[in-house]
């Protein structure tokens, strides 16, 4: 330890000196007091005299100066790196899990080198692999990491335990193992108060010497394996110690309750990643979408333009969709071979296989039935390959760290039952996930058996704890379901409580996929809200109508996001549709499904006009021959033959315009005696060559 | 999620279902602070706007009552933004006073006053406002000139300070003027409510917080009637300007039948006749007429002439430049806006609303047609196919070009004849843009012709017999789009237009909603040429139209055959 290496029994009975001094002054002392050198008096303002009589520090003859004796210099490095970790407070605060794994960081930073870091975490994980803060500091912040030392019965336990933190057994085996056993009593109080001990009450509570030795060696060997943490008491700058404030919350924490039904006052309830796939293989069925060449991504302006067109989920429930719906729907349809990566111009693109075209004839629900049936059908009862990539077809949509489970082990089985319990009913999806890994978690029970062919799970490298993770693990497989495999689906509507929290409950569709029902209409339940379309070609919605919003996207403009004038009807926009091959009566049904009230005769009039009026061309590249003279063409056509198509006197196009037609003409003429020189061809005319021809 | 009526959208229009529960309270209390931009059938669109904030200010609406009202009758909740913006349109007024010198009445300046000497600073500053303010006599106050009253506002408003005006307007002329209970005819006569609501809330009694504002009802809805109630409430002299000689007419004729004004006391100021008395109807020609490009507009002369205690802009959406500018020197007088179309192609709605008034009444057209004052109409777009010897001269057009062979189809004649002969009796107006195709559809239909080339006299001659009966017929240029009242004109045939003209089109559809005895029904063809670009304007210019809730039938020529 950098800071805390120290004689702690001797700094224990020093903090009265650090008790003579008032919060105001403590602040002062550690903001300018340097543990060797002087500091101006000026400096310490007000609180000179105080500090000076504290004994912490001392003045100089002249008064103008402060400094630190060699007696008190190991009191003021401990009070100093205390006072840099404020970890407790009186009153409890909500911190996030990204402050609290910061604190937790900068804390081993500074009160570890890289080798200690290193020392404990080859004991606690069992492994020689290079490990540092970011790696350890999960396993230190779980509550396993002191559980096990407080219910650690007797000398070989907690020596074992001592073995596997960073602290040499053989050092207790020499007699001390009082030491362990005031650790483990330290422990068990401490777990208590989350807003930690002062180290002056400990002091009190012990009547003698001998105690306060005890109890200083015993900081120091929670403080080296980091079951204990030292700083200061926000409030009034008191040195207190205590396990690390989420893991004391946590072992104090009372048994989850089961998640109670609530009712929601918002529902949201599409297959977005259905609607997003159906959005952008449309597009590409219309034109190839062009994908970047690094990493097959679509290009940022034509994302933006199908964004445009994405649903868009209401503002509650955003966390639940990625950022990068469309890059996700391409993988999607190119996993499912609906769109292939085809090279045009030297560039990839995403184009439409005649299966998704296909696939984008059907009906909504028949498209979603595309999805949710093979996903259903799959044989997998737990998410094992943890390298396995390809989990858009698996039941699972994640997979877990093991390289062994026991036989008896049915995730896809416990999963089931855990979601079953939001059938018909809407739940509170934290506590769900709460309950789910903490009282109801079906990997809990293999953590204890023994190693075998039907025993425990084995864990993958860099994963050897399996106690630190069953609860992470069982909530990071249930919470991708909820998102990938049943919301993402149409699954589960989610819904939003009075009390702000997000909810879920399974739909048909959910139902189905878990094998709980035979069959589903993906339109049950989709309560949505009025449309009109009005006879300005505005479609206005009166309310969220999702599904409503995903089909009229594919033909309309989005001007809006929000219930209210959501899009508008536009000539360039029904031709899009015309172009992905929507038919009149495809457009027509959807504004008619969506609309509560007629469409007005001119809208649907103007629509069947604009689509009728759309012709198909079809746009080839052709490699030209231009001759000098009529003498070479003639000469051209004798060689080529029914080869090429004469256009003009002297031009010749060669129809087949692929690289192996080009270099057989060639091969020919060259043959026949005519030589072809590449034209090079204008800068707007490229992907068309033109070939000069000489005798 | 409720069933409130408002969807305020976070670009501050306000979508309103007209068949939620609380839609007529609603309606009632969003009229105050927001204007209504379109109202097709089943939802309207109203739009906050700082104008329409600062005028709900000078009604005396509190900005805690417009959140309220939003609140309330908004079916989700209403955007914080909406909110905010609102308190800032309205923190803005009232910082600004023009008021009279209460130590000095009669002077000939007014006095701007700003809240505050930074405002007053930055007003001094200002590039626009600066040459407007002839002195500064205080840290907050300036004298301003009465000419540059109207320029100031505007330009206050520009700058995002509007101005409240309290200085009140010139009584002008007294002149006693009553409407008659029945009109010369003997008929029953009285003002409809909407009319009578239209003149309560520009005279506001009198108060300095009426007195200037548009009114907007639909064609045939009665506009002249609400101005003859407005010049009875004022009791001074008047001007009116209009469109037209025929509208002058018009306007007299209506004056007469309808008010018990000597006829003495109705001047006339056109082209023609130049007779200036306590109510005197002028046209726009002629006011900005002038010699040449480069002289005065000497009948600009006519505002002075006499102290006009209100000035009428008949179809205001038409006000020409020049008018404008000499309005915004007229801004102690009374100023009444009519029309039924504000939709300036030119984009300058707000100038109106800056030199005229702001907006006073608006009756969306579907409302009256439910009532029965307006007829009820159906629109048809007929669709005629270019011939095939046409087809090519069309594609080789200039754009512009294209449009006129499109509007020029002669086989538009045909499809003329098979809707008249759909409606026999029906008097019919043939309404065109370009006088060759109107000259060969009147010879071909043995229908007299009127173009802004026929002489008045012979106008007068022809709409007199055609309000008689006379002639089933009247082939007419755009000479008749405004201001034109044809009781009887059941059938409107439009074949070609100015591009994609929204008020055009509304304008035209116009002159047939008066209400007519019996089924009170008109019908509106606009015949294009399938497949051209004829086709894509008309789409524009119906937009007006749909947005008032009118519905288009597309139906191809050969279907009326």
């Amino acid at each position: 330890m950098k800071h805390f290496d120290v004689d702690w029994p001797g700094i224990l009975l020093e903090l009265e000196l650090w008790d003579a001094l008032r919060p105001t002054a403590r602040r002062v002392v550690l903001q300018e007091l340097k543990s060797h050198g002087y500091v101006q008096s000026l400096r310490f303002g007000e609180h000179v005299s105080a500090i000076a009589r504290s004994g912490i520090a001392m003045y100089e003859p002249d008064k103008h100066r402060l400094w630190v004796s060699d007696e008190r210099r190991s009191l003021v490095n401990v009070l100093r790196a205390m006072g840099r970790h404020q970890l407790f407070h009186e009153e409890p605060r909500v911190e996030t899990d990204q402050e609290v794994r910061i604190a937790l960081l900068h804390y081993m930073e500074d009160h570890f080198t890289g080798d200690e870091i290193q020392r404990i975490a080859s004991s606690a994980l069992r492994s020689n692999v290079y490990a540092n803060r970011q790696t350890l500091a999960p396993f230190v912040a779980f509550s396993s990491w002191v559980s096990d030392l407080i219910n650690a019965e007797g000398d070989d336990a907690l020596l074992a335990w001592a073995d596997t933190h960073g602290l040499s057994s053989a050092q207790f085996l020499v007699g001390e193992m009082a030491v362990l056993h005031e650790l483990r009593e330290l422990a068990t109080d401490l777990k208590e108060t989350p807003q930690g001990v002062a180290l002056r009450d400990l002091v009190d509570e012990r009547e003698h010497p001998e105690d306060i030795t005890l109890l200083g060696r015993a900081i120091h060997a929670g403080l080296a394996s980091m079951a204990f943490f030292a700083g200061m008491r926000t409030e009034d700058l008191e040195p207190c110690i205590g396990l690390w404030p989420a893991v004391a919350h946590e072992l104090t924490r009372a048994p989850a309750a089961p998640p109670a039904p609530v009712q929601v006052r918002e529902t949201f309830g599409l297959a977005v990643q259905m609607e997003d796939m159906t959005t952008l293989l449309a597009a590409a069925a219309a034109t190839p979408v062009r994908l970047r060449a690094n990493d097959g991504a679509v290009f940022a302006r034509t994302r933006a333009e199908i964004e445009r067109r994405l649903v868009v989920p209401p503002v509650w429930a955003a966390a639940l969709f990625e950022d990068n719906r469309v890059d996700i729907a391409a993988q999607s349809l190119l996993t499912r071979r609906f769109a292939h990566v085809r090279g045009i111009d030297g560039n990839p693109h995403l184009c439409a296989t005649q299966s998704g075209v296909q696939w984008l004839a059907l009906s909504a629900h028949a498209r979603l039935a595309a999805l949710v049936d093979p996903l259903r059908r799959s044989k997998e009862r737990n998410p094992v390959n943890m390298y396995e990539t390809d989990r858009v077809t698996g039941f699972f949509s994640r997979s877990l760290p093991f390289y062994q489970t026991p036989k008896s082990l049915n995730l896809r089985a416990e999963l089931t039952r855990t979601f079953l319990q939001a059938r018909d009913v809407f739940l509170p999806t934290g506590e769900f996930l709460d309950h789910a890994s903490r009282q109801d978690n079906p990997l809990v029970a293999l953590v204890d058996l023994p190693p075998g062919k039907d025993g425990a799970l084995m864990f993958y490298s860099g994963h050897a704890d399996l106690r630190n993770e069953t609860r992470t693990l069982w909530i990071d497989t249930l919470a991708h379901f909820l998102t990938d495999r049943l919301v993402g689906l149409g699954g589960a509507r989610i819904g939003l409580d009075d009390a702000g929290r997000l909810c879920f409950s399974l739909t048909e569709v959910g139902l189905y996929l878990l094998g709980a029902v035979d069959q589903f209409d993906y339109n049950a339940g989709l309560a949505e809200g009025d449309v009109v379309v009005q006879p300005n070609f505005e479609v206005v919605f009166l309310g969220a109508a999702p599904a409503a919003e995903a089909e009229l996207a594919r033909f309309c403009e989005r001007v809006g996001v929000a219930p209210g004038h959501v899009f508008r009807i536009t000539r360039t926009s029904v031709l899009a549709a015309a172009e992905a091959g929507s038919a009149v009566g495809d457009v027509i049904g959807a504004l008619t499904r969506a609309s509560s009230k007629a469409i007005p005769k001119n809208v649907q009039h103007e629509i069947a006009g604009w689509m009728a009026a759309v012709r198909r061309a079809t746009l080839r590249r052709v490699e030209l021959i231009e001759c000098a003279d009529t003498d070479i063409a003639a000469r051209i056509l004798s060689v080529l033959g029914a080869g090429v198509r004469q256009i003009a006197p002297l031009v010749f196009a060669l129809p087949d315009g692929t690289p192996a037609a080009r270099t057989t003409m060639i091969r020919k003429l060259r043959a026949g005696g005519v030589f072809v020189d590449e034209a090079e061809a204008p800068r707007e005319a490229q992907g068309r060559t033109r070939l000069r021809a000489d005798e | 999620m409720n069933d409130n009526p408002l969807i305020v959208q976070g670009d501050l229009t306000i979508l309103v279902d007209l068949s939620a529960p609380r839609y007529a309270e609603a309606r009632d209390a969003l009229a105050r602070f927001a204007e209504l931009v379109k109202s097709p059938e089943h939802i309207h669109t109203y739009r906050i706007t700082p104008l329409s904030i600062w005028n709900a200010c000078a009604a005396g609406v509190d900005v805690d009552d417009i959140a309220g009202t939003l609140t309330s009758f908004s079916r989700f909740a209403v955007p914080v933004s909406i909110t905010n913006q609102v308190r800032d349109f309205a923190g803005r007024f009232g910082r600004l006073r023009v008021v009279r010198d209460e130590d000095n009445p009669a002077a000939d300046y007014l006095l701007l006053h700003a809240s505050d000497p930074h405002l007053a600073e930055e007003l001094a500053h200002g590039r626009q406002l600066a040459p407007l303010l002839a002195d500064r006599i205080g840290p907050t106050t300036f004298r301003i000139r009465h000419g540059d009253r109207g320029r100031i506002k505007q330009a206050l408003i520009k700058a995002g300070y509007p101005a409240e005006d309290v200085a009140g307007y010139t009584e002008g002329e007294s002149l006693d003027v009553s409407l008659r209970t029945e009109t010369t005819a003997g008929a029953e006569f009285a003002l409809r409510d909407y009319q009578l609501q239209a003149v309560h809330a520009f005279y506001a009694l009198g108060s300095a917080r009426g007195g200037s504002g548009v009114v907007v009802l639909p064609c045939g809805a009665g506009k002249t009637v609400v101005g003859m109630g407005v010049i009875t409430a004022v009791q001074s002299s008047t001007l009116i300007l209009t469109t037209s000689v025929t509208a002058v007419r018009q306007w007299i004729r209506e004056l007469l039948d309808k008010t018990d004004i000597a006829p003495e006391n109705i001047g006339e100021y056109s082209a023609g006749t130049k007779d200036v008395r306590p109510i005197t109807v002028a046209t726009y020609q002629i006011l900005t007429h002038r010699a040449s490009k480069e002289a005065e507009f000497t009948h600009l002369a006519l505002f002075d002439e006499r102290n006009w205690g209100l000035i009428i802009y008949d179809e205001v959406h038409l006000l020409p430049a020049p008018v404008f500018q000499i309005t915004a020197t007229l801004q102690a007088r009374r100023r009444l806006g009519l029309t039924a179309t504000l939709v300036r192609e030119d984009g300058r709605e707000d100038d109106v609303f800056a030199l005229i008034g702001p907006k006073k009444a608006d009756v969306p057209w579907k409302v009256l047609e439910r009532q029965g004052w307006i007829a009820t109409a159906v629109c048809t777009e007929v669709r005629v196919a270019l011939a095939d010897d046409l087809r090519m001269p069309y594609a080789l057009a200039e754009t512009r070009n294209k449009f006129r062979v499109a509007s020029e189809n002669p086989d538009k004649v045909q499809v003329i004849r098979d809707i008249i002969a759909r409606h026999p009796g029906e008097p019919a107006l043939i309404i065109g843009m370009y006088v060759d195709q109107l000259e060969v559809l009147a010879t071909e239909m043995s229908v007299p012709l009127i173009t802004g080339t026929t002489p008045q006299a012979k106008r007068d001659v022809l709409y007199d017999q055609f309000r008689a009966g006379a002639l089933p017929a009247l082939v007419v240029s755009k000479v008749a789009n405004f201001a034109i009242d044809l009781p009887d004109a059941s059938l409107a045939i439009q074949v070609s237009g100015t591009f994609g003209s929204r008020q055009e089109e509304a304008q035209r559809l116009g002159r047939i909603l008066r209400p007519k005895a019996g089924a009170n029904q008109a019908h509106f063809y606009s015949v294009v040429t399938a497949d051209t670009v004829e086709q894509e304007f008309a789409l524009k210019r119906q937009l007006f139209l749909c947005e008032q809730g009118y519905e288009y039938q597309i139906v191809d020529a050969h279907a009326l055959a």
